[in-house]
């Protein structure tokens, strides 16, 4: 779906912030991020350029929402670290996007096809349930990369020159959650709206819906369990990698797991 | 006056239910009963009400599972919103939060009001962070403190103290309201699932083109449209125009009709309804738009309040309420200490001059 050149570029974005990481060349950190926008700019042409081919918005599969989550999660990448003036993350979030790249330019022909939307996905409802998910999964999974930060540190305080400062790390975080969990909620309800429209009920215990709803619910523990001394403080980073791991599980592992299962899951991906 | 040995209990009770131990417990337990119940297919009220559908529906499940379907079935595991593996998990979960909402409710409220009572315990043991050279009036502290009042949206309330000023410095007081939505929406979400559970219905009805029912009449119907979905127009008695689908209703008088099957016999078109009946989803989608609201109001409006002693020797303290405590509390105590240094051009301990 996505040419290898543009994945090679985030291999070698990847490789400089790791560089930038260990020496501390703020050169580096700017072409790691440069090569980032470029291929956004690339993956947001080929997302226009299906949507002018295939005449309908282009997030009616699971190829198109993944390139989406992938411009997504490189823009708030870049975002972040332009924000915080701090690189140092940015090696610790590229390898996810890295993952979606080469799953993307290793999916093949027939998966990536453009076709025409199904009657069922005509619906300005499932647009906005469809993007709002997109929005939380891409705040999400920035916060599962900033909690991979915080599990690797070796100590908790500053001691670590190739990480990013502790309590700012940990502060982001905790915002990263606080802005993706709403929208999570919010996205789940539209579904559930539209699909009370379109399959006639508006939970029908779908695995897709279950996973989401696990995901929603297990944000909670991070969100209540701030509160906690500093010792104790990596239990909330690991929550929240596994919250991060509950997303991809639920947009990649789910519609697989349905299928081996032949549960025949109602969402298309 | 002391409490009864009985409220002490409830008390005690209530505070276990509502901690967050117990609440992760409970959610835990939650989350591993539908990840589990994902493994397993599910039987809808849509399939379930349909004899054809239900019969395809238990073959195949009875081919995949065979002799421990019935075990499964027992369980629950087919029909995971009924059964009590789900319910008791969540019904635990709903005790807890209603626990919290006893327990938290009223500190929570007073909070969102603004009638909150100082925590004199909290700010007498809280470190001195400068000293006033000069005794300054709570108009004229205030007065002081505009320009960081104003860039950190805080609002002031002064209250009296017995002993020298006392202020309560507030952002986004009104996001408190979130936190009670937050909580006590999920509830009224669940009674709405549990009344659409209950007694939501669902009910035949048969249309045909020769207008055989006198309130409704199928005016026509197109099976190959161009975008391949069927549509439909039909007549109400009244005269009203209604537009279906297989994927988009059509609501009359307070029904909801979704689209079941169509066909055709001697050049009369039929088309089968299903009349869909939900007491619950009103409740449920209010709820729902509740939680979502609450969420966003606490976690994009992140309320706060300090409280900002001065004491008659001129002692400058300073606690965050500890309705606010999170990991990085202390980070933002310490640095509102040195704002407020900074804007009464004071410097840390008692060394400081006015």
């Amino acid at each position: 779906m996505i040419p290898w050149p543009l994945a090679i570029a985030l291999i070698a974005a990847w490789l400089m912030s790791i560089v930038h990481a260990a020496t501390r060349r703020r050169p580096l950190a700017w072409m790691a991020c440069g090569l980032c926008w470029i291929v956004v700019l690339a993956a947001l042409l080929l997302m226009v350029a299906r949507g002018i081919e295939s005449g309908h918005w282009p997030l009616g599969t699971r190829q198109e929402f993944m390139l989406a989550y992938l411009i997504l999660l490189l823009l708030a990448t870049c975002m972040l670290a332009a924000r915080w003036r701090e690189h140092r993350a940015t090696s610790w979030i590229l390898p996810i996007a890295l993952g979606l790249a080469v799953s993307l330019a290793l999916s093949p022909e027939e998966a990536s096809a453009v076709r025409p939307l199904p009657p069922a996905l005509r619906s300005p409802l499932l647009q906005a349930h469809v993007l709002t998910i997109l929005l939380a999964d891409t705040l999400l999974t920035v916060a599962g990369g900033l909690a991979l930060v915080q599990i690797v540190r070796p100590a908790p305080g500053d001691g670590c020159p190739w990480l990013p400062p502790d309590d700012e790390t940990e502060t982001r975080m905790a915002r990263l959650v606080s802005l993706g969990v709403p929208w999570l909620a919010v996205g789940i309800l539209l579904g559930a709206i539209w699909a009370r429209d379109a399959w006639g009920s508006y939970w029908s215990w779908d695995p897709k819906e279950t996973w989401a709803l696990i995901t929603l619910l297990w944000y909670q523990m991070p969100l209540h369990l701030r509160v906690l001394p500093r010792r104790r403080r990596r239990r909330v980073a690991w929550l929240v990698l596994v919250g991060m791991l509950l997303v991809l599980f639920t947009l990649v592992g789910v519609p697989q797991v349905a299928g081996a299962l032949s549960l025949g899951s109602l969402h298309g991906y | 006056m002391a409490p009864r040995p009985d409220q002490r209990v409830i008390t005690r009770l209530g505070r276990v239910l509502g901690h967050p131990t117990y609440l992760s417990v409970s959610l835990s337990l939650l989350i591993v009963v539908m990840a589990v119940s994902s493994l397993f297919p599910q039987l809808t009220p849509e399939t379930a009400g349909d004899a054809y559908h239900l019969a395809v529906w238990l073959g195949r499940v009875e081919l995949r599972y065979g002799a421990s379907t019935e075990t499964l079935a027992d369980l629950g595991l087919f029909r995971i919103g009924r059964s009590p593996l789900f319910w008791v998990p969540l019904a635990l979960l709903i005790i807890g939060l209603l626990a919290w909402a006893l327990h938290r409710l009223a500190a929570t409220w007073r909070l969102a009001r603004g009638s909150r009572r100082p925590p004199i315990e909290s700010l007498l043991r809280a470190p001195l962070i400068a000293r006033l050279g000069e005794p300054l009036g709570t108009d004229a502290l205030i007065s002081r403190l505009a320009p960081l009042l104003r860039r950190e949206r805080l609002r002031t309330d002064s209250l009296d103290g017995s002993d020298g000023t006392l202020l309560r410095l507030d952002r986004h007081r009104w996001a408190n309201w979130g936190t009670i939505l937050c909580h006590l929406a999920p509830i009224l979400l669940l009674v709405g699932a549990l009344l659409t559970a209950m007694y939501s219905r669902l009910e035949p009805l048969e249309l045909s083109s020769d207008g055989a029912r006198p309130d409704l009449r199928l005016a026509s119907i197109d099976m190959a449209a161009d975008d391949g979905a069927p549509s439909a127009v039909l007549q109400t008695a009244r005269g009203d125009i209604l537009h279906i689908d297989p994927y988009h209703p059509a609501r009359t008088e307070g029904r909801r009709l979704h689209w079941g099957e169509s066909w055709q016999i001697e050049g009369v078109h039929y088309l089968a309804l299903t009349v869909h009946h939900d007491p619950g989803w009103p409740l449920f989608l209010s709820a729902a738009v509740a939680l979502c609201l609450g969420l966003f109001l606490r976690l994009y409006w992140r309320p706060s309040t300090y409280w900002l002693r001065v004491g008659s020797d001129g002692t400058l303290r300073l606690v965050l309420d500890d309705a606010f405590r999170h990991s990085h509390h202390q980070a933002d105590l310490e640095r509102m200490s040195a704002e407020l240094r900074a804007v009464l051009s004071l410097v840390p301990g008692d060394e400081g001059k006015g």
